[in-house]
C-alpha cells in the first residue's frame, strides 16, 4: 500500500486543517530562530567588528583584522591545524575499535544479550562525559592505576611514570572514549542491515570467511563508515571537556582558545572569530555526513 | 546460534567494550573506596565518600541544582519536540527533509561555540538571563529537543495511520481521533524521548560552560571545577548517583519503546 | 440516478495522474469490486469514496448526496482496512463501541448493540480481548463488526484477505459474502486477486493505469474481455496471433495462419474491422483434446510438447505449427493418458473462443 501511505499528507480537503498542521512547528521554530539562528548570526557578526576588550555588542565598524589576526599568527593556524589532525586520528582509531563492538552487537541474534549491548552503549552515551573522564583519568593519570602496576611490578621506576596524559595522547585516548558510542550506532544500524546471505554466496563462492568479509561485508559497510567517521569527526572538533581535562590545556585546540579568549581575556570579537572557524570546520563535516547518510545510515544523531 | 562471529573479531569487541566501561566502573570503585584515592589494589570498600557527597554542600547542590535544570528542560523540550516530531511526519513539502536537519543541527555543533554566542547575545541584548537557571535551560533545550524529535519520530514511524483513518470514519473529528487513537499509541516514544531530553540535560557540560556562574552550577561543571586540582572522591561518589540515573533512565527508555528498533531504524 | 454515483473522479498527485476521469455507479445493495494491479489506482478510488482523500475534479454522491468534500467522520460510510486497524490500546469491546460512543449513543443500548455484534461475526465472549491476542481472521471479523454496527450507507473492504493465509482466505472470502447479503449493504471491495473478485462480486469494474478499462458481470468480464490485458489479467489464457477475416453482428471469423480459420465471438464494446490484427483468446480449460464426440470437428492438430501433473488436473502444452496452447484437462481415469510427443487434435465451441484487440 505504498500507494495509499504516501498520500497521508494529502488528507484533508484544502480546508482549514491543512493550515492548522503548521501551528505546530512554529513555537519550535520561533524558539530556534531567537536562540539558534540570530545568536549564531550575531556571532559571525561580532567576529567582523574591531577588537575592543569587554566589548560585547555588535557594531557598524566592519573588518578583517581578526580573521587577519589568526591567519597570520602561527599559533593560532597551529591550533586549527591540530583540532584537525586531532580529529582525523580520533575518527580513524575510533573505527577501528568499534568496527568489532558494532559487529558484535548486529550480529548477536540472541534479544535479550543484543539489548543488553545496546544498553551498555547508550548508557555509556548518556552518561556525562566529566565522569567518564574521572574514570579515564584515575586509570592513566602519573599516580594512576597503570603506573602504580607498573611500578609494582618494577617495570618502571616509581619517580618515572609514563606520561599517558596531559599531551597529545591522552586527548585522543579521551576522545576515543567519547565518540566510541556514536560510531557504534552509526555502524551497527548499516551491517545490520547487510543481508546475511551476501557472505554466505561469497563463501559458497570459494571465499574464506577472512577474505569474504574483506571482499563483501566490509565494502558493503562503506557508508556506515564514512558517516561515523564524518560524525566523530565533527563531535571530536568540537571537543572543549576533553582536551581541557586529558591535556591540561597542554594541548591546544579551537575550543580552549575560545574559552581562553572569552572568559578570561574577555576579547569577544577574537574568540568570536574562533567560533566561526570552528562552527564552520564542523558545519562542514556535518553537511557531509548529511549528504553521506541520506542515502543509507543508522544512529539517533 | 553457533559460532557465527569469528573469534578474533569477538576477542577485539571484547576489549573495546572493557575500554568503553571500564572508566565509568573506576568511578564506581573510587567513589567506594576505603582511601584517600584510589589505588591499586584497591584499599577496600566504603560509604565514607558517599557520605562526604550528601553532606557537601557543592555538590548536593550542584546536584538538585542540574536535577530541576534537567526537568524543566525536559517539559519544554517535550513539548516542542512532539509537535515537531508531529508536524514532520504528517506535512509534505519541499523542504522538509531541510526542516528536520536544522532542528536536528544543534546536537553536532560545538556546544562551546553554541554556548558563548547564546552568552553574547544574552548580554548584549540585556535580556537579564545570562547566568541563570533560564539562560542554561535554553541553551540545553537546544540539545535535548533533537532527541526528543529524533524518538517520537520513530515512534510516528512506526504508527500505522490506518488506525486514525479508521477512527475517522467511525464518526471521530481530526482531535478527537488524535486525542483518542494516535496519542495513546505514541505515548510510550513521547515518553521515551522525554527521558532522553532529561539525560541530555543532566549530562550537558559543553554549553554549560559559558552559561553557569558560581550560584547556578550543575554538577558537571561542579565536578570539573574540583577534578582541575585535585581527585576528589566525593566527585566520584557523585558520579555513583549520575551513573545510576543514567542506567535507570535507559533501562526504563527500554521498556517504553524497543531500543534496538529506534537505534536500527532512524 | 443510482445509489452510488462517481462522476469523472480524477486524482492528480502532483504531475502524476493516479486517477483519471472515473464513472461509476453502483446499485444500492450491491457487492461491487475495483479489480486492478497495485498502482491502478483502485485504492486512490477507495480513499476518495472514505473522504481520505479530495478528488481535482468530479464528484461523488451517495443517495443523491453530494459527499465530494465531506469530511470522512460526516459521510456514514465504514471502511476495513487491509491493516484492519484494530486499535491496539482498547479492547475488542471498546474497538466495536468507537462508532457509537462518537455518535453519542447511551451505555445501555451500546452494551446491547455490541453484544449483538460480536455474535453477528461469532465471537461472543470476545470482547475483553486486546489485538494481540487475536488470530489474522479473528481481527477481521472484529473489523467487519466495528463497521457493522454503525449501520453505514456503505461498506468499503481495502484489500481485506491479503494479510490472511490460503486456507483461511477460502474461508473469509464466503464468510464476507454471507454477512454481506444477510445485511444488504451496499459493498465496495478493492482487490488484486481476480478469482476474490469473480467469486464474491456482482459486478467488476477492471483498473489498471488510472483508468477503468471494463465495467460487467464476473460473467462478462472472464469470457468476454474487451482488451488483451483483461484477459490476460484475469484467469490463466491463452492469446494467439489472428486476423479478422470477416464479421458479422453476432461473431466473427480469424485466421490462425497456416490455412486455419475459426469462428469466434467479441464483446460489444469492442469495435471490430476486418484485417484487424487481434488476439485470439482460449481458455486452458476451454479447450479439449481428442474430442470423442463426432460432431466435435477438430479445429486444429498438434503435438504435446509437455505434461505438467497439477493434482486436480493435468495440464499439457500443445505445439501446433505457429502457436503453442496451454490445455487443462481434470485428472479423471477415464480420460487417455497423453505423453510427449504424442499427436493431438484440439476442438473448442465457437463461443469459447473470443477476440480481443
Amino acid at each position: 500500500m505504498t500507494e495509499a501511505s504516501a498520500q497521508v499528507g494529502f488528507h484533508q480537503p484544502g480546508s482549514y486543517q491543512r493550515h492548522m498542521k503548521w501551528l505546530l512547528v512554529v513555537p519550535l521554530v520561533i524558539f530556534w530562530v531567537i536562540f539558534f539562528v540570530i545568536p549564531v548570526g550575531l556571532m559571525f557578526a561580532t567576529s567582523f567588528n574591531s577588537q575592543i576588550i569587554g566589548q560585547v555588542a555588535v557594531t557598524s565598524d566592519l573588518t578583517l583584522d581578526n580573521y587577519i589576526r589568526f591567519f597570520s599568527r602561527s599559533n593560532y593556524l597551529l591550533a586549527a591545524w591540530r583540532s584537525v589532525l586531532l580529529a582525523i586520528v580520533v575518527s580513524v582509531i575510533t573505527l577501528i575499535v568499534a568496527y568489532p563492538m558494532a559487529y558484535l552487537i548486529a550480529k548477536t541474534e540472541n534479544q535479550a544479550r543484543n539489548t543488553f549491548l545496546l544498553i551498555l552503549v547508550l548508557s555509556a552515551m548518556q552518561l556525562d562525559m566529566v565522569i567518564r573522564l574521572y574514570g579515564m583519568m584515575v586509570i592513566l593519570g602519573d599516580n594512576g592505576l597503570i603506573n602504580q602496576m607498573l611500578a609494582g611490578l618494577g617495570l618502571i621506576k616509581v619517580d618515572e611514570p609514563i606520561q599517558f596524559m596531559y599531551n597529545f595522547l591522552g586527548v585522543v585516548l579521551g576522545l576515543v572514549q567519547f565518540a566510541l558510542p556514536f560510531m557504534i550506532l552509526t555502524l551497527m544500524g548499516v551491517i545490520a542491515g547487510i543481508d546475511p546471505s551476501l557472505e554466505e554466496a561469497a563463501r559458497s563462492l570459494g571465499a574464506s570467511r577472512r577474505r569474504a568479509f574483506l571482499r563483501v561485508t566490509l565494502p558493503a559497510s562503506m557508508p556506515g563508515i564514512l558517516s561515523g567517521s564524518l560524525l566523530v569527526f565533527a563531535l571530536s572538533i568540537s571537543s572543549y571537556i576533553v582536551p581541557a581535562l586529558m591535556g591540561g590545556f597542554r594541548v591546544g585546540v579551537l575550543p580552549i582558545h575560545i574559552f581562553q579568549q572569552v572568559a578570561e581575556g574577555a576579547r569577544f570579537q577574537f574568540g568570536a572569530t574562533i567560533s566561526v572557524i570552528l562552527f564552520i570546520l564542523s558545519a562542514a563535516a556535518v553537511a557531509t555526513y548529511l549528504r553521506v547518510g541520506s542515502s543509507k545510515s543508522g544512529g539517533l544523531a | 546460534m553457533g559460532k557465527k562471529i569469528p573469534l578474533p573479531m569477538m576477542i577485539l569487541a571484547i576489549l573495546g567494550f572493557c575500554y568503553m566501561l571500564l572508566p565509568i566502573v573506576i568511578v564506581v570503585l573510587a567513589g567506594l573506596t576505603a582511601g584517600e584515592f584510589l589505588t591499586f589494589p584497591p584499599k577496600g570498600l566504603s560509604f565514607r565518600w558517599v557520605i562526604a557527597f550528601l553532606q557537601s554542600e557543592k555538590y548536593l547542590s550542584s546536584f538538585f541544582f542540574s536535577f530541576k535544570l534537567a526537568l524543566m528542560t525536559m517539559v519544554i523540550s517535550t513539548i516542542l519536540g512532539t509537535a515537531v516530531a508531529l508536524f514532520l511526519s504528517r506535512a509534505q513539502f519541499v523542504g522538509r527533509g531541510a526542516m528536520r536537519a536544522f532542528f536536528l543541527s544543534p546536537v553536532v555543533l560545538p556546544g562551546v561555540v553554541i554556548g558563548f554566542a547564546l552568552y553574547a547575545f544574552f548580554i548584549s541584548t540585556g535580556m537579564g538571563i545570562s547566568r541563570t537557571i533560564w539562560g542554561l535551560s535554553i541553551g540545553h533545550i537546544l540539545y535535548s529537543t533533537p532527541y526528543v524529535i529524533g524518538t517520537v519520530g520513530a515512534a510516528l514511524a512506526s504508527y500505522n495511520v490506518s488506525l486514525e483513518e479508521a477512527a475517522r470514519s467511525l464518526g471521530a473529528s481530526p482531535l478527537r481521533a488524535f486525542r483518542k487513537v494516535t496519542l495513546p499509541n505514541i505515548a510510550q516514544g513521547i515518553q521515551a524521548g522525554s527521558i532522553f531530553a532529561f539525560i541530555v540535560s543532566f549530562g550537558q557540560f559543553e554549553v554549560s560552560l559559558f552559561l553557569s556562574a558560581p550560584n547556578s552550577e550543575p554538577l558537571p561543571i561542579a565536578m570539573y571545577n574540583s577534578l582541575r586540582y585535585k581527585f576528589d572522591p566525593s566527585a566520584a561518589a557523585a558520579g555513583i548517583f549520575a551513573i545510576t540515573l543514567v542506567i535507570a533512565s535507559v533501562l526504563l527508555t527500554n521498556r517504553l519503546v524497543n531500543i534496538r528498533r529506534l537505534l536500527e531504524k532512524q | 440516478m443510482s445509489f452510488v454515483e462517481l462522476q469523472s473522479i480524477t486524482k492528480k498527485f502532483g504531475s502524476t495522474i493516479a486517477v483519471d476521469k472515473v464513472d461509476i455507479s453502483i446499485e444500492k445493495g450491491e457487492f461491487f469490486s475495483l479489480l486492478g494491479p497495485s498502482g491502478c489506482g483502485k485504492s486512490t478510488t477507495l480513499r476518495m469514496l472514505a473522504g481520505f482523500l479530495t478528488p481535482s475534479e468530479g464528484r461523488i454522491t451517495v443517495n443523491k448526496r453530494d459527499i465530494t468534500y465531506l469530511p470522512p467522520e460526516m459521510r456514514g460510510i465504514g471502511i476495513v482496512f487491509q491493516s484492519y486497524a484494530i486499535f491496539p490500546h482498547i479492547n475488542v469491546f471498546g474497538n466495536i463501541a468507537f462508532g457509537l460512543v462518537e455518535r453519542g449513543e447511551d451505555k445501555v443500548t451500546i452494551k446491547r448493540k455490541v453484544e449483538a455484534a460480536l455474535e453477528q461475526v461469532g465471537l461472543t465472549g470476545y470482547g475483553e480481548r486486546y489485538e494481540r491476542e487475536l488470530s489474522g481472521g479473528q481481527k477481521q471479523r472484529v473489523a467487519l463488526a466495528r463497521v457493522l454496527v454503525i449501520e453505514p450507507e456503505i461498506l468499503l473492504l481495502d484489500e481485506p484477505l491479503s494479510a490472511l493465509d490460503k486456507k483461511m482466505r477460502e474461508e473469509m472470502k464466503f464468510w464476507i459474502k454471507d454477512i454481506q447479503k444477510s445485511v444488504g449493504i451496499t459493498t465496495i471491495y478493492v482487490t488484486h486477486d481476480q478469482s476474490e473478485a469473480l467469486t464474491m462480486s456482482d459486478r467488476i469494474a477492471v483498473m489498471n493505469e488510472g483508468r477503468m478499462l471494463q465495467l460487467g458481470s464476473p460473467i462478462e468480464i472472464y469470457e468476454k474481455p474487451s482488451s488483451r490485458f483483461i484477459a490476460e489479467f484475469i484467469g490463466d489464457s491463452n492469446l494467439l496471433d489472428a486476423n479478422v477475416t470477416s464479421l458479422d453482428n453476432t461473431g466473427c471469423e480469424v485466421d490462425l495462419g497456416n490455412g486455419v480459420t475459426v469462428p469466434a465471438r467479441y464483446s460489444e464494446h469492442v469495435k471490430l474491422n476486418k484485417n484487424d490484427r487481434v488476439g485470439l483468446l482460449l481458455r486452458p480449460e476451454m479447450v479439449r483434446l481428442n474430442p470423442t464426440d463426432q460432431s466435435e470437428l477438430p479445429r486444429m492438430k498438434g503435438e504435446i510438447a509437455d505434461e505438467v501433473y497439477q493434482g486436480a488436473i493435468r495440464r499439457y502444452r500443445v505445439k501446433t505449427g505457429n502457436h503453442e496452447i496451454v490445455v487443462e484437462v481434470p485428472n479423471r481415469p477415464e480420460l487417455a493418458q497423453l505423453s510427449q510427443g504424442d499427436s493431438v487434435e484440439l476442438y473448442w465451441s465457437t463461443e469459447s473462443g473470443v477476440v480481443v484487440p
